[in-house]
């Protein structure tokens, strides 16, 4: 009926690539923060136990800002799944079809 | 050249009438045979019924004689078909062609039916995917239709346009001779 236009295939698979990496930052992202969150409170807590000491004042602002980029991650993450959902399936029924007409999908 | 919110209100309209269409393509495709097609079948059956009856009476002509009840309800119960295109050929036939669903369709009307959906189909999928092309180049990439056609969502703009062209219906008279 009408030919492929390869342009538009690899558009369609630059999105797909797209949403995962857009995901996979928000992911990598959210695990940094866990990851520094953690440590900061277990130096606190180090801290308070071998000397007693307050949390240092700066670790509250830190601990602070983690908290809410962990919010904005998991913000990111929300919206961008389904956008990675949406992107992999039509991708996959795009790719499918071409490749039972015989085009070469692998470019 | 549409204002992009036009173009929105009109894929929007677009994706209206294609649920509309997959509704009658389904409904075509489930709708019962016509009623000539019916009254066929039902003579069909019924002369396959009655030819490959069993015999309920057999039992009558046997050496011991006399009408086991048993054995008639049995072999009726078995075959009550059989049974009554022997004992009320007609009133099971009226019966069943009382039964025949109105809004049938003739083998023919069935397939000018869903070729007429898909037509409409095509048409307007492709207007969907111009609709949405212009609106991935002015405000960037718009989301395609779940069940969208592959083929229209892969080709090249000018083959859906040319395509949208030769689907147009005629320009009446009037237009054609101021145009």
């Amino acid at each position: 009926m009408f030919s492929i236009d390869d342009q538009i295939l690899n558009d369609y698979r630059r999105r797909a690539a797209a949403a995962a990496a857009a995901l996979r930052d928000a992911y990598d992202g959210s695990q940094a923060a866990r990851q520094e969150r953690a440590e900061t409170l277990a130096q606190h807590h180090r801290n308070r136990d071998n000397f007693g000491s307050d949390p240092h004042p700066a670790d509250l602002v830190r601990l602070a800002k983690l908290d809410r980029d962990l919010e904005v991650y998991a913000a990111d993450e929300r919206k961008l799944r389904p956008e990675l959902d949406y992107a992999n399936a039509l991708f996959g029924v795009i790719r499918d079809f071409a490749k039972e007409a015989g085009h070469d999908v692998v470019r | 050249m549409m204002s992009s919110a036009d173009l929105r209100t009109r894929v929007a309209d677009a994706r209206r009438r294609l649920e509309a269409l997959k509704a009658a393509r389904s409904a075509a495709e489930t709708a019962p045979v016509d009623r000539e097609t019916a009254i066929t079948r039902i003579d069909e059956i019924l002369a396959s019924a009655h030819a490959n009856r069993a015999n309920h009476f057999e039992f009558l002509s046997s050496r011991a004689g006399g009408f086991s009840r048993d054995a008639f309800s049995a072999r009726g119960s078995a075959d009550l078909l059989g049974l009554l295109t022997v004992l009320a050929p007609s009133a099971i036939r009226e019966t069943m062609i009382e039964n025949i669903r109105p809004g049938g369709l003739t083998e023919t009307e069935r397939l000018e039916t869903l070729a007429k959906i898909d037509a409409s189909t095509i048409e307007l999928e492709i207007q969907e995917e111009l609709d949405l092309r212009d609106l991935d180049t002015t405000v960037g990439h718009e989301h395609r239709r779940r069940g969208a056609s592959p083929a229209i969502l892969l080709a090249p703009i000018e083959e859906l346009i040319a395509a949208a062209q030769q689907m147009k219906p005629p320009a009446p008279a009037a237009a054609r001779r101021t145009a």
